[in-house]
């Protein structure tokens, strides 16, 4: 019988999707860490942020190709950070209301002026504080300038991959990236610039 | 100026802030990889079930039915193997008594009986 024949190569096939889709979560898995832990500034909501990409990547494209899988992963990543940073900004006004809040009446993000949870064990001090630096100027850029650069030159997706991560046309994607890199040079010069 | 995958070229700003973004991500403490570990190891897992849920939905219900006809015969079994057949012949009188028309009316008078039984009757 023809299913009898299929069965192992079936169940082959399953094992290699199950290799492949581990191969590429632990390839993603710790820049996409630091991605949402630089735009949501908290180490549990960004471990949080990425479990659940990773729940639904598997939940939902598990049985996809895997080369559809870094653009769509970014995508839910991006849409969990979004949604985190979418709940903070309610919190807040939910909070200004209330009666003890007098003296804060102003529904600003509660995490924008809380210091970073801890400093990254970095060895080379140098790095380290210029990363903070560009930590501090990327989370000053819009959005969608910020999701832009750390997908194109962090992750390394190419602009059609990122164009389907962030769901906008190329176009959107190279002017997004074009003004986040030009913003970044006259914030960074003096560290990472042609002249520093 | 370098060039990235795609042939574009870079400027400094994107090289040296790549390479600063990489060490950060080689850097990571042992706490967030062991969660990082522990959510993929999760995904996976809801993989696994994902693929054998198509089968589990057809033989989940079927599974269940036949738990629950084995309980009943498990329960059942031993009683009928332990009725001897006067306990049989019990049964049947009990459903005689129960259901002749006298003991209708002795249904309806069931606080007098039950006065009966209760009141200290030579």
């Amino acid at each position: 019988m023809r299913w009898e024949s299929d069965a192992p190569a079936a169940i082959a096939a399953e094992l290699d999707q199950s290799r492949a889709l581990e191969r590429f979560l632990l390839d993603v898995e710790r820049r996409a860490y630091r991605i949402a832990r630089i735009a949501v500034r908290s180490d549990d909501d960004a471990l949080d942020i990425v479990q659940d990409a990773m729940l639904q990547l598997a939940r939902r494209y598990g049985a996809r190709s895997s080369e559809e899988w870094r653009p769509l992963f970014f995508r839910i990543l991006q849409n969990r950070i979004r949604d985190c940073l979418r709940r903070r900004k309610v919190r807040a006004k939910l909070l200004a209301w209330l009666p003890s809040s007098h003296d804060d009446r102003e529904a600003s993000d509660p995490y924008e002026h809380v210091a970073d949870e801890a400093p990254l064990p970095t060895q080379n001090l140098a790095t380290d504080q210029a990363m903070q630096r560009l930590e501090v100027a990327l989370r000053e850029l819009p959005p969608r300038q910020q999701e832009a650069f750390m997908l194109r030159n962090f992750e390394g997706l190419d602009v059609a991959q990122t164009a389907q991560a962030m769901r906008c046309s190329e176009g959107s994607v190279k002017t997004h990236y074009s003004r986040a890199v030009h913003t970044l040079r006259a914030r960074l010069d003096d560290v990472w610039g042609e002249t520093a | 100026m370098s060039r990235t995958e795609d042939g574009s070229e870079r400027s400094a700003l994107e090289t040296r802030s790549k390479a600063a973004f990489d060490e950060s991500v080689a850097n990571l403490d042992g706490r967030t990889r062991s969660a990082l570990n522990q959510a993929r190891h999760a995904a996976l897992a809801e993989l696994e079930q994902r693929k054998r849920s198509p089968l589990g939905r057809i033989w989940g219900p079927l599974t269940g039915i036949a738990a629950a006809a084995f309980v009943l015969l498990a329960m059942f079994a031993p009683l009928r193997s332990m009725l001897t057949p006067h306990d049989t012949a019990t049964q049947f009188e009990d459903l005689e008594i129960v259901a002749g028309s006298e003991n209708i009316e002795m249904l309806q008078d069931l606080e007098f009986y039950a006065w009966l039984d209760s009141a200290d009757v030579p």
